[in-house]
């Protein structure tokens, strides 16, 4: 075998300008899916490299085999024992699967396989060439790069994110003959469009491309761009006489955005900064993607650094048009500024009457007057912590949406992401307690999930009021989340609500609070009918919120599932019960537990006790066991449901005390201690015999210790698989 | 380089490559796009290139002539090249040097930005065009209008000639802008703009252009029956600144809205088929001399 020809592979795709946002996209797909190939192809290549620009996506691949290696083909064919005749002479079979082959009979081969010998036919292929390969897979690849969006242009019928312009596939020197639509592939790269006039130049081979380019102004390789900026950044912000605010989004992106990165620093005028420093930097970051500097007190200094994309020239020109749209954002946002402060939070919060909440359910001022009864309700139910409801509290609530109708926030763009944080600031400006400010802009906490939760109980009472009141009218309106439709972004607001709970451990029926977030609207906009249809809905919406919850906390699915039904209603609660049934759920006593449950519930046939019955069902144990209907269970006939039932009600005070206590641990010690008597009562007596009296007294039993256990867990989510069903 | 040298220099550059330069369609849209040179001729398999200056009316961004960037009547410049030739963006750059913006001594972007119009059913992909940080022009390959998918490709060019042109000459404010013979846009358009604000915010009879709307979507319907497609997309187009003018003076709920604008759409959906059968039954007559029919 010779040794085979391995030269660098550069392919260049030149497009139209593509998204910052596409650019990681483009780059991982090719990083890992041209390696992928060429080892599916078994062609031998060394590193990939990837780069990409706007305009550009480019990979080099070092020392690409030119061909496959030949390989040798073993083809199969009809087995032997066909394939000659009595006399060992060759059968039509043997001669048809010879000719086809283009040999003798003669020259052909055995194979065993399975056992089977099969005539054979072994001959050397020729490896196909890179030229050919490339051809026929590369289109695919690029042309298969998961764009969020793809589009057509002009009369073809390609699909890729933006109108393709040129390729090159180089192969060392040679151009490789690949095709995308109407694009043939040959040498031909173009420079930056206004630093080389966007010039067509001739690329000889791969090792000249990223120098070429570089003589063309175009800085192809990403990391170099970031260097580049990042190491301006930090000098343009000292030379400034300050220290540049990192913000690695913004930099990824600004990356991408260019393919000839220079930096340069505008002025911002001192009027703006009247402004508080979260609407600067705003209307800085946000669309204009410009970056902050800051001084060694953490203060915003009066200049912004952006990139632009070419080089120092007529750079006066660029700056000055940037500081001249900066100015314009921020002159709107001074206006605003100006003109809200003219209000009170308390004029404000009045014209929330004329802004409607949501169509057919009332105003936003109706809103916070709900969220500030909501408010009262948390608050006297122990969501916030003891003592009166604190002044700040009330205050913030009264005031909790004032921003929605300052300029600032309707002005409909950038700044209305600030919301909460303008209304913190408008109150600082009309004298409002600190703590007060500091509650408005914290209760929007989680903004976005991962976000931090509201850091102190008050913030958290709010932030609750706020999201319940959401979830209950948005319900009600019809805006229930189905699919991936969800308007409202309820999912996220009912998990922020589970969330703040389970984080500060804070016990709250969310079942009743839910219940009373429905209530205003009942008589209103919807019946009581339909409310309470609708509160029903949302705890079992919670339910499945916080089944996921608990499972991210590291509970098992199955042990949720048990703690549910009986716990769901506060999700701290349920947790803890969680918790607990967890420590006790491998223990042996406990698994005969959990199984005889399990039998109780299957010859109960769901014939179990009343919601009603359940309630006092531990006072009966206590008094020694009887069913609901006053029937005494300690004279059964059998020895082990006697014993059963002293055993039941020996615990019964335990287990009363382990609950007024909050000792769960407690509560299922007592409960596996009751395994032995419940597995030898099921294996010494049958329940369904035929003396209807005794099978009735027998099932009253059942439902007693049923409804006893259920109290605390549904145990037959964590009993042991493949029982055999109850007798 | 005053407003009308600039328009003017404008409608030579792409007069001379190769566009039927047209004048505004005369009635009120809300953009260059609702120009039937745009909306009806980027439908079908015509080639087609055309270049026009269209005042454009959004009765909601009207300040009363006050503010320095935000008016309700301003004009746009609007280019259809169909198909999209395949320098597009190098040709819309070339167009700025005609106007005295050399590319090297700015910041040139393209921004990503797609377009969608719910009222004309249509969408697109494309950029923003900024100038040193500044959105001057919206490029768009479009690729759906009328609700139908276009073969071939255009490409729409709309440039906004007051951010422009306040742009190269320097001015913060709009009333300032010089527009030519002496005069500027506040001695031309001052007053308009003042008086139409006051009508679109305050003095617009409500009730009565309800009915003209639904006057003029029964109107759209019945013509558009007839196979009259001008004359019925005419009714669509007055339907469509109608609605336009009904949500500046505060009279369409949000619920509402929706359905304003569905009823817009479905009317210019049924004017993008009608012309397209109507071209049909003519033979796409531009497409004669055409070379190479061979598609």
């Amino acid at each position: 075998m010779h040794e085979v020809n391995r030269r660098p592979l550069l392919i260049e795709v030149g497009s139209d300008d593509l998204p910052a946002r596409f650019l990681p996209l483009e780059r991982r797909h090719l990083a890992e899916r041209l390696p992928a190939l060429l080892d599916e192809l078994g062609l031998a290549h060394g590193a990939v490299t990837v780069w990409a620009t706007p305009r550009r996506l480019a990979a080099r691949v070092e020392g690409v085999a030119e061909r496959q290696p030949d390989r040798e083909v073993t083809v199969k064919g009809p087995p032997v024992r066909i394939a000659f005749d009595d006399d060992g002479g060759p059968t039509r079979a043997a001669e048809g699967f010879a000719r086809k082959n283009g040999v003798a009979v003669a020259d052909c081969t055995r194979l065993e396989l399975d056992g089977t010998e099969y005539l054979a036919v072994r001959r050397q292929e020729k490896g196909r060439s890179l030229a050919e390969l490339l051809a026929e897979h590369l289109p695919p690849l690029l042309l298969g790069i998961p764009f969020p969006k793809t589009m057509r242009w002009g009369d073809g019928d390609l699909l890729y994110a933006r109108p393709l312009q040129w390729l090159v596939v180089l192969h060392g020197s040679e151009v490789l003959p690949v095709r995308l639509g109407d694009l043939a592939a040959d040498r031909l790269s173009r420079g930056h469009r206004t630093l080389a006039d966007d010039a067509v130049f001739p690329v000889p081979d791969p090792d000249a491309y990223s120098g070429l380019l570089a003589e063309h102004g175009v800085m192809v390789d990403q990391e170099q761009r970031r260097d580049r900026i990042r190491d301006d950044l930090v000098a343009a912000a000292v030379a400034a006489g300050g220290r540049w605010r990192e913000d690695a989004g913004l930099l990824d992106e600004v990356v991408d955005l260019c393919e000839h990165p220079t930096v340069f620093a505008g002025r911002i005028e001192e009027r703006f900064f009247a402004l508080p420093a979260e609407v600067i930097v705003t209307a800085m970051r946000s669309h204009q993607r410009y970056f902050a500097v800051t001084g060694d007190d953490g203060r915003l200094l009066p200049v912004f650094l952006a990139v632009r994309d070419g080089d120092t020239t007529a750079l006066e020109n660029v700056i000055r048009g940037n500081e001249r749209v900066l100015r314009a954002r921020l002159s709107d946002a001074l206006f605003y500024w100006d003109v809200d402060r003219k209000r009170t939070p308390d004029d404000h919060t009045a014209r929330l009457a004329d802004v409607t909440w949501l169509e057919g359910f009332g105003s936003v001022l109706d809103k916070v007057r709900r969220v500030e009864a909501l408010v009262r309700w948390l608050w006297e139910r122990g969501a916030g912590g003891d003592g009166p409801l604190p002044a700040a509290l009330a205050r913030a609530a009264a005031i909790c949406k004032f921003d929605l109708v300052t300029e600032m926030i309707r002005d409909g763009k950038e700044f209305t992401k600030l919301e909460g944080v303008i209304a913190a600031r408008y109150a600082e400006q009309a004298g409002e307690d600190p703590a007060v400010c500091r509650l408005l802009e914290e209760y929007h906490r989680p903004r976005h999930a991962g976000d931090a939760l509201p850091g102190d109980p008050a913030a958290r009472v709010l932030a609750l009021a706020d999201r319940l009141d959401t979830l209950a009218g948005c319900w009600l309106a019809g805006f229930v989340p189905s699919g991936t439709k969800d308007p409202y972004a309820l999912r996220r607001h009912m998990l922020a609500v589970q969330r703040m709970l389970l984080a500060d451990d804070v016990r709250l029926d969310l079942d009743a609070a839910l219940a009373r977030a429905v209530e205003p609207f009942a008589g209103g906009p919807v019946s009581p009918e339909e409310a309470a249809a609708a509160a029903a809905a949302l705890r079992e919406f919670a339910r499945a919120r916080l089944e996921g919850l608990l499972q991210q906390e590291g509970l098992d699915q199955a042990v949720v599932r048990a703690v549910l039904p009986a716990h769901g209603a506060d999700p701290a609660d349920a947790r803890r019960w969680g918790e607990a049934l967890a420590a006790y759920r491998e223990d042996p006593d406990f698994q005969l537990l959990a199984t005889g449950f399990k039998r109780c519930r299957n010859i109960l046939e769901g014939k179990t006790l009343s919601a009603a019955a359940a309630r006092d069902c531990l006072d009966r144990w206590l008094a020694g066991g009887r069913t609901v209907e006053g029937e005494p269970l300690a004279d059964l006939p059998e020895p082990a449901e006697r014993e059963l039932v002293a055993a039941v009600a020996a615990a019964a005070p335990d287990l009363a005390a382990a609950e007024r206590e909050g000792d769960y641990q407690g509560i299922f010690h007592s409960l596996a201690a009751l395994g032995p008597a419940i597995d030898r009562f099921f294996n010494a007596v049958r329940v369904n015999v035929d003396d209807p009296d005794l099978r009735r007294r027998r099932h009253g039993l059942l439902r007693e210790i049923h409804g006893l256990f259920a109290r605390f867990a549904d145990l037959a989510q964590v009993a042991p698989l493949d029982q055999p069903p109850g007798k | 380089m005053d407003y009308q040298e600039m328009i003017a220099r404008l409608q030579a550059f792409w007069s001379d490559r190769g566009c039927v330069v047209v004048q505004p369609y005369n009635s009120e849209v809300g953009a260059g796009t609702f120009n039937p040179a745009t909306f009806l001729r980027c439908l079908g398999p015509e080639p087609w290139r055309v270049a026009y200056v269209e005042p454009s009316r959004r009765p909601k961004d009207g300040r009363y002539g006050e503010n320095p960037n935000r008016v309700q009547q301003f004009l746009q410049y609007q280019v259809l090249l169909k198909p999209n030739p395949p320098d597009s963006q190098a040709l819309y750059l070339e167009s700025l040097r005609a106007i005295g913006i050399e590319p090297r001594e700015h910041d040139i972007r393209f921004v990503e930005d797609d377009w969608e119009s719910p009222t004309l059913g249509a969408a697109g992909l494309g950029w923003e065009v900024w100038i040193d940080g500044m959105e001057i022009s919206q490029f768009t390959y479009f690729q759906q209008v009328g609700g139908l998918r276009l073969q071939p490709v255009s490409v729409e060019l709309t440039y906004g000639l007051l951010r422009l042109a306040m742009y190269i000459q320097g001015v913060e404010h709009v009333k300032d802008l010089v527009w030519g013979g002496g005069l500027t846009w506040g001695d031309v358009q001052g007053q308009f703009e003042r008086e139409f604000s006051v009508f679109n915010f305050e003095k617009a009879d409500v009730a009565m252009y309800r009915r003209h709307f639904e006057d003029r979507e029964r109107e759209a319907r019945a013509l558009l029956a007839d196979g009259l497609v001008y004359p019925g997309y005419d009714a669509v187009v007055k339907c469509s600144h109608l609605f336009n003018l009904l949500e500046a003076r505060g009279a369409i709920s949000v619920t509402e809205r929706t359905g304003y604008i569905k009823r817009v759409r479905d009317l210019a959906r049924l004017a993008a088929t009608t012309y397209l059968e109507s071209r049909e039954a003519l033979g796409f007559p531009l497409l004669r001399g055409e070379e190479g029919g061979d598609a």
